[in-house]
This record gives C-alpha cells, structure tokens and sequence, in this order.
C-alpha cells in the first residue's frame, strides 16, 4: 500500500504538466522559502535578495512594499500566486507584504522571458508564487503518514509579533495543508524630522514614526485528491486581512488617524490530467475567484482636506486551460487558454453619490510555446506568441477594445555540461490602469485614448550550475539586459484643479545582472548578486535624459552561513547605490549600507530551531528609494518548531 | 579561493568606506544679479520637488539654480519685498527666505503642519512697519489669519476670523486666500467653499479689511461674485483693486471685480467669464481699460486673452489640454511685458509678450529647467 501511495503521488508531482522554472530558456531566479521561515523574513525581504529585482517600501518590516525588476515601474510586473494574477486593474500594483510567506514553498522570479502558462505578458517580469504541496515527509521527522506540522514564534523591535502555523498531511490519495499566520507590529522607530527645511537644521528633531501600526491576519487552506494514477484535483483557498496606518512620508509631521484596510480572498480550483484519452497529451486547467476589498479612512480630511471613506471592491473570475505535449524525440508544445473578467466597483461614503460607476475588464489570452531540442538537445528554441484581447468598461457608457499580438523567443544553449548560454528578445505590453483609462470622478480625468505601454525587452548572458573545485555546489550567471519601452503612461497636470493620465514617452533601461552561489564542504553556503542598471527618461519632454526616480544605478547583496550541527551563523550585506528621489533629478538619495546578522541554534529538541537576529547592525538612519524613512537597528527573535 | 576572499573583502571594503551623504543636487554657482529679474518657480510634473530660476529682464537670458527648495512638496508660490524673495511651501508650511545680495545663504521659517497639505500656506503680504501677514486656506477661523515678525520669522499672533465666518457654512473654515496691503488696511479674500464634498463655492465670496495698525477687522465686503480664487491686485495707477472670480468650475459665472480702497466697495464686474470664454485662472491688470486674463476653457485648453473694458479679443496664446499641456501664470512687469508660464510636457518655459501691440519677444518658451509655477520680478 504504501509502495503504491508513493507511485500515485510521483506521477503526479513528478512529471508536473509546467516546466521547472530553471530549465526555461530565460533568466529566472527560484527563491526556496522553507529556511526563510526560521527568520523574521517578509515576502519582500526575499525578493529583495534576487538579482536585478529592487524593492520600493515605505515603512519598516511588514510595510507596503512593491518591486521593480531590471528597472521597471511597479505596475510593470505581474504577480501571481500560483497562476493567478494579482495585479488588480484598478491600479496595477500588488502590496508584496500582503502575500502569505509560511504557505510558500517557492517564489520564482522570472526577469525578461516567462513562460507561455504565467497568464499575460508583462513588460517588467513575472513573479509568480507557489504554494507548497503537501507531501510525505514533507516538514515532517519521516512520519509514514506523511504529518507535518510547524509552529513559529517572532519578537522584537517596534513590538512586533508574528505567529504562524502550518499543518501538511498526505494519506492515501489525498493531502491538505492548512496555514495560519498573524503579524504586528507598531512600527513606531525613532528617525530624523528636518521639518522640510533643507537650509536649516534649527528646527530637525528626532521623532517618533506614527501612525505606523500594522496587523495582518491570513489563513490558506489547500486540499489535493489523487483521482485516479494520472489524474489529481486540487483546490486552495487563501484569505488575507490587514489593518494598517498610512502616515505619509513623515517629514515635518505624520498622518495622525488616517487608515488602510485591506481584504482579499482567492479560491482556485485545478485538475490535472496526464495522458488524455492515452495519448502524451497533459492538461493542467484551473477556475478561480478573487475578492478584494480596499477600504481608506481619511475621516479628518488629513491627506485632501475633504474627509474620504471609500469602500472599493473589486472581484474577479477566470479559468484557464494548458496543454502540453511532445511531439516526436525532439519538440514539447504547449498552449494555454486564459478568460479573466474583472469588476471594480468604487464607493465613497462622503461623496454625491457614494457608489461611483463600475469599470470591468473582460480578457483573455490564446498562447503557445514550442519547444525545440536541437542538436543532440544541445540546443533548445522556445518560440512563442500570445494573442489577447480585452474589452474595458466604465459605467456602461464608455468602452475600449483592444488586442495584442505578443511574440517572443528564448534560446538556451548547453555549451558544456553544466555550462548555458541564454537569449530572449520579446515585445510586451502593459494595459492601461481603470484609474488611468477612466479617471476617479474627481480630480483625475479619464484618457480613453490612451495606448497601452509598449516594450521590446532582450537579454543575453549564461549560466554555470555545476559543483566546481573545492565547491560542493556552484552556480555564477551573468545576463546583460536592454529594455526599451515606449509610450509610458504618466498622470500629468492638465489645468488648475485636474490631472489627466497621457503617454509621455519613452525610457531604455539596459544593465548588467551576476549572481553567484556556492557553498564549501556542505558547511558554507555564500550568495553575492550585483546589478548595475541604467534607466534613463527618453521622451521628448524637458525630462529626456533623466535618470528614472527610484532606480538605484548599483544594487549589491551578499550572504554567508555556515551550517554546523546545533548552530548556523548567518551574515548578508546590501549595498544599494544612490537614486534620484525625482524626475527632474535633482534630490539624489544617499547610498544605503545594510548589514544584518544573526544565528540559528537547534537544541537536541527534534525539530526546533531559535534564531536571533539585528537588522541594520551599523544603526544606519536610512530612506528607502522614495524618500520614506526606514528603521534604524532593530532585534528580532524567532523559534520555530517542526513536528 | 583564497584570491577570491580576497577580492570580496576588498570589495566590500571599498563599497563600505565610499558611503557618501544626501546630495541635494549640484546647484549651479549663481552670478551676481544686477539686472531686474523675473524669478521663476519651476518644480517637476509631480509636484515633489521645487527649484527656481531666473530671467534676466534686459537680455532675456535664463539661470536655472537647480537649487532645491523642497524635497517632499513643490507646491510653492514666490512673493518679494525690498529685494528679498520669500518662497511660500505650501504645503509644508515652510517660508524660505533668499536676500539677492546673499543667494548662498537661504534662511527657513518652519511652522506646524496639521495634515498632509494643511493649514495651506496660500500669501504672504508685507506692511512697512517690519511685519507680514501669511494666510492659511485650509485652517480654522481662528488661524488662518497670521501675524509675522519678519526679523525673526515668529508668528506673533493671529486674528481671528470667527466674526466673518457665515453660521451656515458646513465646514466651519473661512478659505482663506489672496491678500493686499493697501495703505494701512490689508485686504483678504475668503473663498466661502463647502469642501466636504469637492471644493465648490456655495455664497459669494468676502472680503475682509484689517486695520494694520490694530490688527483688527473693520468691516468686511460682499463680492457680487463667488468663489475668489488666485488674484488679488491693487493697481496705485488706477487706484482700484481687482478680485479674480472663478465661481464653479466648468460654469462661465466668475470673472474680475473691481474694489474701491477708499469707499469699500464692489464697483461690480470689469469683466466676466462669459466674456472671456472660460474659468479665469490668472490676470493681470495693464491699465483700467486693458487687461489680460489666464482662462480655462471647456475643454480644459489654457489661453492668454487681452481684453479691453468687457470686450475680450482673440486669444493671443493658446495650448491644447491634451498631452499635458497647460498654462499656469501671468505676471506683467514694469516694462509693459507679460510673463506666461507654459508647464507643457514638450515645450515648457517662460512665454513673453509685449502688451503694448500683443506681439511675442520670445519664438520659443525660455527653458527654466522644470515646469514654471509662480513668477514674480525682482528689481535691485
């Protein structure tokens, strides 16, 4: 019985219908998260250790956060966990301290080309999340039964908290997981107040971050029942609420009641199939529904004079389809079907009348990829296109329809075992925003003229993955990048009392990514990456040449560990190079050095491991690229205990 | 192995001991001024930043500064007095001070803040007796009205507008604006806006008359019209002061009326949006029969339109609201030539017109760096 458990689940999760992430022909970096959970380590916090991804926060740990990749803007990069987009069309940017870390298994960074199955196209990459398969053994002592169950613990500076929980079984044909987590924090550091006076320090005080507070609470819930041998069903329900406050860039007094409350809700359901009707042909489809809820609370009128309430709903619902085959010795195809429909429905509570007109987007994607193996495998081509078209709606009187024609192509050659080389080029598009489309009714018209963002991205460079000399485990990659994007969308003023979103222009974004991991004598694990990017304002407007704002020129991370059997040391530096804080670059943002460190004990006690670790040792008073102020030394401690 | 520590220690000890600090740019070295100037106050399409340049008056030659006035607002309006330039930070509640004959040592006036952009540091007007007094548009009746001491930059007290707030407005603030010191009275606009719902007029607007000797209120002045917003001119040639109306936005009831100082009195339009074809957003007064006006039209196109008595001519400058192109201030100097602010994405600068045949003294908008917000003239 339990020899055949195990066939069950190796068909199905062995021979997965998607490539693993690594053997697509583009640059992409696979983040493993189960370490990261005996730390005090936020989704962000991960992504930030990737090359050629920079991470933009306002706050301390636990704050907003979103990311560029290879320079672009936010709302560039698609966000999905596993497989569903994120990215609400509202406003296109996901907060990344609102996804769950402890139900993670993995977070795969694709930086240029993304494979044909991650939904739409996405002028600044994909992130795509994935949730963790319960498995046998899985966080578990070897357990036959396949239990495992884990429980983590966080304290420290700024009266943080953080408590999770995740139970994994398998048994038979079926696994569920269920993970919990709920984190706080006052967020209330010291930092440096100059007033906003640059000319005097006469009146700069040292004061307290506030209205800075967080809580969030998340529950996932994933179920998986093996069908039959080729043939599995798996559902997931994620649920996330956060309570947070909004106090403004803090400088010369922070916002004092003003709140942000959000909600989302994702149900997915897939089912995936292996060999059709006895044929290779794999199917991988799923249905999914999205709740989100956005509720601001700006009752005194802190941010625009007029008090503001609004209660902002967006749902959406979409299904997809892939399919995969190989075709002869040498070719794998696949093809992916996407529907997506959206709906964003405003309210406010102080504005005539308070339920705004709802816009809706309704898409979907036709792609396929092939796969070429060349040269004795040698040589693999990944051509690929995607058509997708989308209808937007606002208030069921205005409408914009529109398609996209998106190729793109990858190649990766093994030079010598162990050793690629890479290249993509690809065209991509961002979509206009809701907000951008059709304004808000306010102060932000609508631009229905509005072309979508257009970018030819391309990259070259290798990879090196194979234990090396004295290194039990090696990995070095290079990529050069250049982006060049046109019609870039920017919300300008247009008369005395409105804003109008138009295309302004253009930027090239071009830079140079190394990674390199190794580790010595299955005791020493080291990672450094180095990015070095220039993104510079192309348009013909007074900004042309510019440097883009909030885009470091230089960006260094290195870690070290050394694993001995009760205790593992750990030690990672980040250096992120000045940015200008605006467009006209004129503010430039000062160079950041930040040294953490920490150390990991593992008592005699099964599973448990305590960690202690300070953040920011050398106490640095630091801004992050958008001029928000960031904390200086802070003390964490974290147990975390597996049975 | 071993070369390879090497080269990480190394690297990360050059990394380390290379921090460097805050750069607020690299402000160009500023000349002497000896020339009458037009200052201008440029800041970036986000309004995050704000620099300054100037223009000289004789050869119309441009000095971009790139000083940084503000990292976290660049909402600020310029005023002068005695060759000094007072830069109000609106929304920081900020006044930066820059005597010409000392450029490279600004001094700042900090004052608290109550909100993100409030209390809305919207004038600053000078008597001759060493006070100002700043106006706060988003401030209760109590504050919105400040005293300065312009040795010190203190605030030394406030008047309080209580008196002159209308029992029915909802929002209990006055709106504070625009103000003129005229003699020892100093006029004050007051918008008299429901702001609970989008800013809107919902009574025509006020003017309060302030013994500046005092610091008290004498009496105040219904306008005919609604919603003062943005000028308040005293004209000594014509010896009148002119109120700019914009009333509702997108709706022709606004325009510029006209004040007796010396009777206290609204003598009633000298013209109105209707005439001019759009919301005014700016004028500036040539003589008591000629004028120009910054309007918006319907379609959100900015146009410079000289108009005679209430007859309005053809619009001598006109930018389509599309792509970000936008008008944004008119200023007329003491050599008969008015000043335009043109913050269009592709071509923004300074525009400048001879009033006395409307004919252009530039081909091309003068390039100040970023997007001009204010103007005023400084003569040394």
């Amino acid at each position: 019985m339990a020899a055949d458990l195990g066939e069950i689940r190796r068909d199905v999760e062995e021979r997965p219908v998607e490539k693993a992430a690594e053997e697509n022909a583009g640059f992409v970096t696979v983040i493993e998260v189960e370490e990261a959970t005996e730390r005090v380590e936020t989704v962000p916090d991960l992504l930030a250790e990737s090359v050629g991804v920079q991470i933009h926060r306002t706050s301390a740990f636990g704050g907003f956060s979103t990311l560029s990749i290879r320079g672009s803007a936010s709302n560039q990069v698609a966000i999905y966990l596993d497989g569903v987009l994120l990215n609400p069309s509202h406003i296109g940017i996901v907060n990344l301290t609102a996804l769950p870390l402890e139900s993670l298994d993995r977070i795969e960074v694709y930086r240029g080309f993304s494979p044909v199955y991650l939904g739409s196209s996405a002028i600044g990459g994909v992130v795509n999340l994935v949730t963790r398969e319960p498995k046998p053994g899985d966080l578990s002592n070897g357990l036959a039964n396949g239990l495992a169950n884990q429980l983590g613990l966080t304290y420290g500076s700024f009266e943080t908290l953080e408590v999770n929980a995740v139970r994994s079984k398998a048994n038979l044909a079926w696994q569920y997981l269920v993970g919990a987590h709920h984190t706080q924090s006052q967020g209330d550091f010291s930092f440096l107040d100059d007033n906003g006076t640059l000319f005097t320090t006469e009146d700069d005080q040292e004061v307290m971050r506030d209205n800075n507070d967080f809580g969030d609470w998340g529950i996932t819930l994933k179920g998986g029942y093996d069908i039959a041998r080729e043939r599995k069903m798996t559902i997931l329900n994620d649920t996330f609420y956060r309570d947070e406050g909004v106090p403004g860039n803090g400088f010369g007094g922070s916002f004092e009641s003003t709140r942000l409350r959000t909600f989302r809700n994702i149900t997915h359901l897939l089912w995936e199939e292996r060999g059709l009707g006895d044929t290779p042909l794999d199917l991988k489809g799923g249905a999914y529904y999205l709740f989100y809820n956005e509720r601001f609370l700006d009752r005194e009128g802190e941010i625009a004079f007029v008090p503001q309430e609004t209660d902002n709903r967006i749902q959406s619902i979409g299904g997809n389809l892939l399919f995969h085959s190989p075709i002869g010795e040498h070719q794998e195809g696949y093809l992916f079907l996407e529907f997506r429909q959206e709906a964003f429905k405003p309210f406010d509570e102080f504005a005539t009348p308070q339920a705004g007109p709802e816009s809706s987007r309704h898409s979907g994607v036709v792609a396929a990829q092939e796969d070429l193996y060349l040269f004795r495998d040698r040589l693999t081509l990944s051509p690929a296109i995607r058509y997708e078209p989308l209808r937007s709606d606002f208030d069921s009187a205005d409408s914009k329809t529109e398609d996209f024609i998106i190729p793109y192509i990858g190649a990766k050659f093994r030079w010598i075992e162990g050793l690629d080389l890479r290249g993509n080029i690809g065209r991509y598009f961002r979509v206009p925003t809701f907000i951008e489309l059709f304004g808000n009714s306010g102060a932000i018209l609508g631009n229905d003229q509005l072309r979508p963002e257009e970018g030819i991205n391309r990259d070259v460079g290798f990879r090196w993955d194979r234990p090396w000399g004295p290194f039990d485990s090696f990995a070095f990659e290079y990529a050069y990048f250049e982006n060049d994007i046109e019609d870039l969308i920017a919300f300008i003023q247009n008369s005395q009392q409105t804003l109008i979103a138009i295309n302004i222009g253009s930027a090239d974004l071009q830079g140079h990514e190394l990674s390199l991991l190794w580790g010595l004598w299955n005791l020493f694990k080291f990672s450094l990456n180095y990015t070095r990017q220039e993104a510079v304002n192309t348009s013909s407007s007074f900004l042309s040449g510019n440097r883009l704002p909030g885009r470091a020129q230089d960006e260094f991370y290195f870690h070290a560990e050394a694993k001995f059997r009760y205790v593992k040391p750990f030690y990672e530096f980040n250096f992120i190079g000045s940015n200008y804080l605006d467009e006209g670059n004129l503010v430039l943002l000062k160079r950041r050095f930040i040294h953490n460190m920490g150390i990991t004990f593992y008592p005699k006690i099964r599973e448990l491991s305590m960690t202690a670790e300070v953040k920011n040792v050398n106490d640095e008073q630091i801004a992050d690229v958008l001029g928000f102020p960031l904390p200086g030394r802070s003390y964490y401690g974290t147990a975390q205990y597996k049975f | 192995m071993r070369l390879f520590s090497i080269f990480i220690c190394g690297l990360l000890l050059t990394l380390y001991n290379c921090g460097g600090e805050v750069q607020i740019g690299d402000p160009n070295p500023a000349p002497q001024i000896v020339e009458p100037i037009a200052l201008v106050v440029t800041n970036d399409g986000g309004f995050k930043v704000a620099s300054f340049a100037w223009i000289d008056l004789g050869t119309r030659q441009p000095f971009v500064t790139e000083e940084v006035l503000s990292t976290s607002s660049g909402d600020i309006l310029a005023r002068v007095h005695n060759q000094t330039v007072y830069f109000l930070h609106r929304c920081d509640n900020v006044i930066t001070i820059i005597d010409f004959d000392n450029i490279a040592e600004p001094t700042q006036w900090s004052y608290p803040k109550t909100g993100s952009c409030a209390p809305d540091l919207v004038d600053l007007v000078f008597t001759s007796g060493g006070k100002a007094y700043a106006s706060y548009f988003a401030s209760s009746p109590q504050e919105s009205l400040a005293i300065i001491d312009l040795e010190t930059g203190d605030r030394t007290g406030f008047i309080d507008l209580s008196s002159v707030v209308d029992p029915k407005d909802t929002d209990g603030r006055p709106e504070a604006d625009q103000m003129s010191v005229v003699g020892n009275k100093l006029f004050l606009t007051l918008q008299e806006l429901d702001i609970s719902d989008l800013p809107k007029p919902v009574r025509p607007g006020k003017i309060v008359v302030i013994d500046t000797l005092s610091d008290t209120i004498e009496t105040v002045i219904e306008l005919q019209g609604m919603n003062p917003f943005n000028e308040l001119i005293y004209d000594s040639t014509t010896d009148r002061i002119y109120v700019s109306e914009v009333g509702v936005w997108g709706v022709l009831d606004g325009g510029i009326e006209i004040i007796n100082p010396d009777t206290l009195e609204s003598e009633g339009f000298w013209v109105t949006e209707e005439d001019l074809g759009g919301d005014l957003t700016d004028f500036a007064v040539v003589s008591s029969s000629k004028g120009y006006a910054l309007i918006q039209d319907m379609n959100l196109n900015t146009k410079v339109v000289p108009f005679s008595d209430s007859a309005a001519q053809a619009p001598i400058l006109e930018v389509r609201s599309g792509e970000g192109n936008y008008l944004s201030v008119i200023e007329l100097n003491s050599l008969g030539e008015l000043y335009v602010g043109d913050r269009s994405v592709r071509h923004a600068g300074v525009w400048v017109i001879n009033t006395v045949d409307d004919t252009f003294l530039t081909d091309e908008p003068i390039d100040v760096g970023l997007l001009p917000v204010d103007i005023v003239f400084v003569e040394p």
